[in-house]
Order: structure tokens, then sequence, then C-alpha cells
């Protein structure tokens, strides 16, 4: 991989539960594990990180209202919420990103007490120039109603993925050509024989989406796939719209079934290598980080070592300080294998 | 070879009558051991069976599928169904429908069979008789279960058990599930 969009090493400071944090090695396909209430979901949240600020603030924001199933936007709970980003030092969050074509990037979210932030930048190179920008809530919420937000890089795990499917397909892949190819594509891994997808509004009372398949004359509705294969579905969608950039999944095994672990691996795996996706997924299921391996092991070895187990652990509970260790496919390979304890 | 996937009754997640018993009859006969989580697919009701058309489609890519649900009292509508479901569907499996692929029943009624000790399945006849009203069979292998342990929780279908003195695995009207079972394992 070699793409600007892409972490080699993270870094945040004074950021939701982290002092300081660090992700170093980090490869195209990542997951992260650890315990309970450990952070996973707020290391994924940072590495939402965007050189724009905007867009960054609007992904954090997204990801909340989708925890807190609030789906109202106001400058208030705006300001709340942005109080609430920092851990101790009220002023300031720190963010540093390393990417893979060897650039990288301070970035500094400042808080004034009126209510204005601060958003400061140093770059390396000259793409990212330096920049100090003075933002209100406001101009951040202006920027989110105006903002695509069904593009965040982040699945949290509590999405309904059978709902609206037949939408944000539509929306995100029937219009676009060649993203339809490579999406049908990447469903070869799990259903060699599909020919093509289409939407129908008359085999129910709302549009529906229908999958033709070589061996079969009907065209069967994707609901009778079962819940898996739409989360599945939903994934690859993102993978889509992601492409060239990276993909925050929260709980990616939940819902799919212990004896299909292994192929949703392999069909999340090479379809994040063939649109050049870095992945970021989190669980907490040792099922999971061994089909993990097991799907890898059925990969390349470029892909294999690409990936990555990051284990994430609390190293002093009174401070709540969180330290991040990272495995490579051949050092993580065996400790699965052999039953030992990653998560 | 493509691994078996059994497709059973009852929900994902939750261990059924049917999966724990099939699960200890073909580690009795045959010596396999399938895992009540990797080796069943859980499709509800029998009357799911449509809305799981391309659920199916993609394990027949994948796996060896056998169908094993309850004949219930139509036997043979039942085979029509599941025969019409496959045909429409591009889908080709072999199915048995519990007790015997002949008459009909569900796996209760195996159990009741297979039950070793006659006389405390007998109890549940006599307390049908006196209060005179005919009750579910399951209900009939839970208190056999719960009588025969003297446990609630092994009671439970969840935690249910077969391969232990209080039902024999052995018995000829477990003939035809066996011969059913017998080419996959």
């Amino acid at each position: 991989m070699a793409n600007n969009n892409h972490f080699l090493k993270f870094r945040v400071e004074n950021f939701k539960r982290f002092d300081e944090f660090e992700l170093d090695n980090l490869g195209q396909f990542n997951l992260i594990v650890g315990d309970n209430n450990v952070g996973k979901s707020s290391v994924l949240e940072a590495l939402m990180f965007d050189r724009e600020y905007e867009i960054f603030l609007e992904y954090l924001y997204y990801v909340l209202c989708n925890l807190r199933h609030f789906d109202g936007l106001n400058e208030w709970f705006m300001i709340q919420y942005l109080k609430s980003l920092p851990k101790k030092n009220p002023d300031k969050i720190k963010f540093e990103a390393f990417y893979d074509d060897n650039t990288s990037l301070k970035s500094s979210l400042v808080f004034r007490k009126d209510g204005q932030h601060h958003w400061e930048q140093k770059g390396r190179l000259p793409d990212f120039p330096e920049r100090e920008e003075m933002v209100s809530a406001r101009q951040s919420i202006n920027s989110i109603y105006e903002g695509r937000t069904t593009d965040t890089p982040y699945v949290p795990f509590q999405l309904g993925y059978s709902h609206q499917i037949t939408d944000f397909y539509s929306k995100n892949i029937q219009s676009f050509k060649n993203r339809k190819e490579q999406f049908l594509k990447d469903l070869q891994t799990i259903l060699s024989d599909i020919i093509n997808l289409e939407i129908s509004t008359t085999v129910a009372d709302k549009p529906v989406i229908l999958v033709s398949r070589k061996s079969l004359d009907a065209n069967l509705p994707l609901g009778t796939y079962g819940d898996g294969v739409i989360k599945l579905f939903r994934i690859l969608i993102e993978m889509q719209i992601h492409a060239g950039k990276r993909l925050m999944i929260d709980e990616i095994d939940t819902g799919i079934h212990f004896s299909r672990m292994k192929l949703f691996w392999k069909t999340v795996i090479l379809s994040a290598r063939a649109n050049d996706v870095q992945l970021f997924a989190t669980t907490h299921s040792d099922e999971c980080i061994k089909c993990f391996k097991e799907a890898l092991e059925e990969t390349a070895d470029d892909i294999k070592n690409d990936s990555r187990i990051i284990h994430l652990e609390e190293t002093d509970p009174t401070t709540q300080q969180v330290k991040a260790f990272t495995f490579k496919f051949n050092e993580f390979e065996n400790a699965v294998k052999n039953g030992n304890e990653l998560r | 070879m493509k691994p078996v996937m059994i497709f059973v009754e009852g929900k994902t997640g939750a261990h059924s009558t049917d999966s724990a018993f099939l699960r200890d009859c073909i580690y009795h006969w045959f010596g396999k051991k399938i895992d009540s989580k990797n080796g069943f697919f859980y499709i509800g009701g029998a009357d799911e069976l449509k809305i799981r058309a391309g659920f199916f489609g993609i394990e027949q890519l994948h796996s060896e599928i056998l169908l094993i649900i309850d004949a219930d009292t139509n036997p043979e509508a039942r085979k029509k169904e599941i025969e019409e479901f496959q045909s429409a569907n591009g889908l080709k499996f072999p199915y048995f429908l519990f007790p015997d692929n002949i008459h009909g029943g569900e796996v209760e009624n195996l159990l009741v069979e297979i039950a070793t000790n006659k006389p405390k399945m007998d109890c549940y006849v006599a307390y049908e008789k006196c209060i005179d009203r005919k009750l579910d069979i399951k209900d009939k292998i839970f208190a056999y279960v719960r009588a025969v342990t003297g446990s609630k929780e092994s009671a439970k279908d969840q935690n249910r058990g077969f391969i232990n003195e209080h039902f024999d695995l052995s018995h000829p009207s477990l003939q035809p599930l066996m011969k059913f079972l017998e080419p996959y394992f």
C-alpha cells in the first residue's frame, strides 16, 4: 500500500479515556482486540481523524448521534460534546498521523471558553501547509448539515443492517458503474455464481434488492439470505464508498454465524485489498480472532504480511493508562493456534 | 469433501432438543463430534423455510446440507412443501422428517420410544388421565427428564443430553434416522 490516506503510525493525546495513546507498525488489515471497556471504540473514533477539520468533526458527531440514538443537532449539544472529548487538560487534544507515503501531520484541537475552537495544523510536506483556523460550534454544525454523513468511515455495531439497505445500496453502488462491477466481484468470494443485483419495486410493498445467480432462474430477495449476509453486504458497500481510504468497523463479528466467520473474514479482507481500504475492526471474541487468522492463511503472502492484531491492555488501572501491542501475522499465527490469549 | 451442515428447527444461538439429540446420536453411532454451535443452522419453524431460500443457496456452495425437521401431522404435505421449495430455488439436499421419514410426529415421539424408564414415562399418561386432558408431548419429555435426573436445570431444552442411562440410543426405532445419517459421517 502506498496511499497517503493510510496510517503507518498514529498518536493521540488527551482524547476521551487516553492521556497518550499510540498505534505503531500498522498494516492494512488491523484487528483491534482487548477486554471490554479498554477503549476499543474510542480508538476507532480517533482513527477517523481527517486532515480536514470539519470532516473529522462531522465524523465524530455522526458516531455520537448513532451511539446515543440522537438525530437532532443543536449548538448547545455540540459544545457539550466537544467539551467532553478531552480527558484531563480541557484546552487541547493532539493528533499526530504518519502516513504511508512518509508524510506526517500534527493537528491540535484547541478549545476556548467562549465556545470557539482553534484547529492548528503542522505538516512535514508542502501538501499539508501550516494553518490555524478558528471555528465556532455553529459553523461546525452548519458544515455537518451540509455534509454527507453517510460517508462516515465508521460502522457502529448497533447499526441495524437490514434497515434501509436497499436505499443505501441504491445511493452508493447502483448509480456507479465501476463500483457496481467491483462490488459484484467482491461478493463472489462468498457467492461464486452471482451475476447481478437489481432493485425491484414489484415483489414487495417497498423496493427490495434481488440477487441473480447462474444456478437459479428465479431472482431471490436479499432478505432471504439472512442477517449475516446482509451485514456483509453493508460492509462491502462501505468498502466501495471508502476505496483508497480508511474504514473502521466496531464489533465486526456481531451477527455472523460461527461456522461462516472464516468465509466472512476472507470476503472482507479480499474486498479491502481490492479497494485499497485500510481496515480497523474490533472484536472481543476469540472465535473471531481465530477465524481472522484462518482466513488470512488462505490468502497470498503479501496480504498476510499486511495484517496485524493490535492488543489493547490497561497497564495502570489507577490512571487507566492503555497501551497497544501490535503483532504481525507470523507473531500472532502461533499464539492463536496454541490458544494463547491475545484478546 | 464439503463439511456437513444440518439445518434444524429452533432459534439461532439457543440449543434445541433437535440439535442436542442429533449431536448425541451422531457421536454415539459414528464417533463424530459435532459442535452444536458450528454444525447446525437454526431455521426457526418449518414454515420459515421460504424466507431463507437465499441462505440455503449460499450454504449449498460451501457445505453439504441436510435438513431434519418434524413431520408434524401431515408428512406428505411437508414433503411436498420441501420439494417445491427445492425446485423453486435451485436447491438439492437430502431431508429427514422426525420421527421416521414416514409417519407424522416429531422428535419427541422418538424420545418417548427410547426412554428407558417406562414407569416414569407412564406417570405422565396417568396424569393426563387424571386431569382428563391431553398435554403437549414436549412437556412430557420435560417431566420425564426432570423425574429421572431430579434436576430442573438438566430438563431444560438447552441443557439436555441423551448419552446416559435414561435414553437408549441403540433403540430400533432410531434405525431410519441412523440409515439416513450414515452416508455423511
